[in-house]
């Protein structure tokens, strides 16, 4: 089946199974590697991406649902390299990752954090994003999206 | 004691027993016909409304009715994972929704419930806790079902996708206990009964 939509901003289309997971489309056709796969069922979130703005776990997400929608992965969260989103500012700042593997997932749900609750405590953080990271950075991701969620209110002040 | 002292006392117990003999003939004649076999079967089976509330108690059902904030998953009816809560519209979020993981039907790879409109009924619909009166009460109380009348209520319940969905619930999950034809008769029986409670 044939099915159209954008990613990161550009036009694609795929001839695949529309059962098949947005993960894969987005990893093994797309070859957008920064998506992971972690558990396979929705709970860990390392599949996390953006799509028309929203978080989804694309493990559980079938292609088909993707047909005229704007998929948005780690690679597009940043107008360019020389403009990092102010969560990819905040990770390098704090140093977050361990071996690394579940922070794209981890990144993704923390845009959309700052994004819906700008001045967020640590409360907020813990309540409103589930992911799992196995190397526990759990602390060093809280201290990242405090600082992002900074670094977003002055980008806007800025603006 | 001579024979004309007992009189009046043999008059009284005269009395008695005739009001007893007539009594008697009053209830054999007016006793209540045997019930057709038929019938009388038919009658020990779950009124319509008694079989609507069979479904509505099942766990596909009460799961996304709860009467607090917290949607519940599996038999058990436990906590749902990853700490998820009703949020401001029943959908939860407002960073992680219903549709982070849920979509419009059943994950084939994750299995993953969905169906449209996933999500929690509004806490007005809660019915964790409720007889089965009060839960038919409530699905009939226009301001708490979404201001539905009985015909919309019935309809809804017979026709909605995600109350269907119960009926499809994925691998590894029951069904309600009462076929979906039967489901969808008993509904029609009981509008047409009038919608009672009991």
């Amino acid at each position: 089946m044939k099915i159209s939509f954008s990613v990161n901003g550009n036009p694609v289309n795929v001839d695949v199974d529309p059962e098949t997971p947005l993960l894969w489309v987005v990893r093994d056709e797309l070859k957008l590697k920064a998506t992971k796969f972690g558990c396979g069922k929705a709970v860990c979130g390392s599949c996390s991406l953006h799509i028309n703005g929203d978080l989804v776990r694309s493990c559980s997400y079938p292609v088909k649902y993707a047909e005229g929608k704007q998929v948005t992965t780690l690679e597009g969260l940043s107008e360019s390299e020389k403009k990092l989103h102010p969560v990819q500012e905040a990770w390098m700042e704090i140093n977050v990752p361990q071996c690394g593997y579940c922070q794209p997932g981890f990144m993704m749900a923390a845009a959309k954090l700052i994004q819906e609750i700008p001045n967020p405590t640590e409360e907020d953080i813990r309540k409103n994003i589930s992911n799992i990271c196995r190397c526990g950075t759990h602390p060093r991701i809280i201290k990242a999206i405090l600082k992002a969620a900074e670094l977003n209110k002055a980008l806007i002040a800025e603006s | 004691m001579s024979i004309q002292s007992l009189k009046p006392y043999l008059l009284f117990l005269t009395l008695i027993a005739f009001v007893i003999f007539e009594s008697n003939t009053y209830i054999a004649q007016n006793e209540v016909k045997p019930v057709p076999e038929k019938i009388a079967h038919n009658s020990s089976e779950p009124s319509p409304f008694q079989t609507i509330i069979k479904v509505l108690k099942s766990p596909r059902c009460m799961n996304c009715h709860p009467s607090d904030d917290f949607p519940r998953q599996g038999d058990d009816g436990h906590l749902h994972k990853l700490g998820v809560t009703r949020g401001i519209d029943n959908h939860a979020g407002p960073v992680q929704t219903c549709n982070t993981c849920h979509q419009d039907s059943n994950n084939i790879y994750t299995n993953v419930p969905g169906a449209p409109h996933w999500g929690l009924a509004p806490k007005s619909m809660g019915w964790q806790g409720l007889t089965d009166t009060e839960l038919g009460q409530a699905i009939l109380d226009k301001s708490k079902n979404g201001n539905r009348t009985p015909e919309e209520i019935v309809h809804h319940m017979g026709h909605d996708a995600l109350v269907l969905w119960a009926w499809n619930p994925g691998e590894g999950r029951t069904t309600p206990p009462v076929p979906l034809d039967e489901f969808k008769k008993a509904l029609e029986e009981w509008l047409t009964a009038g919608t009672p409670v009991e």
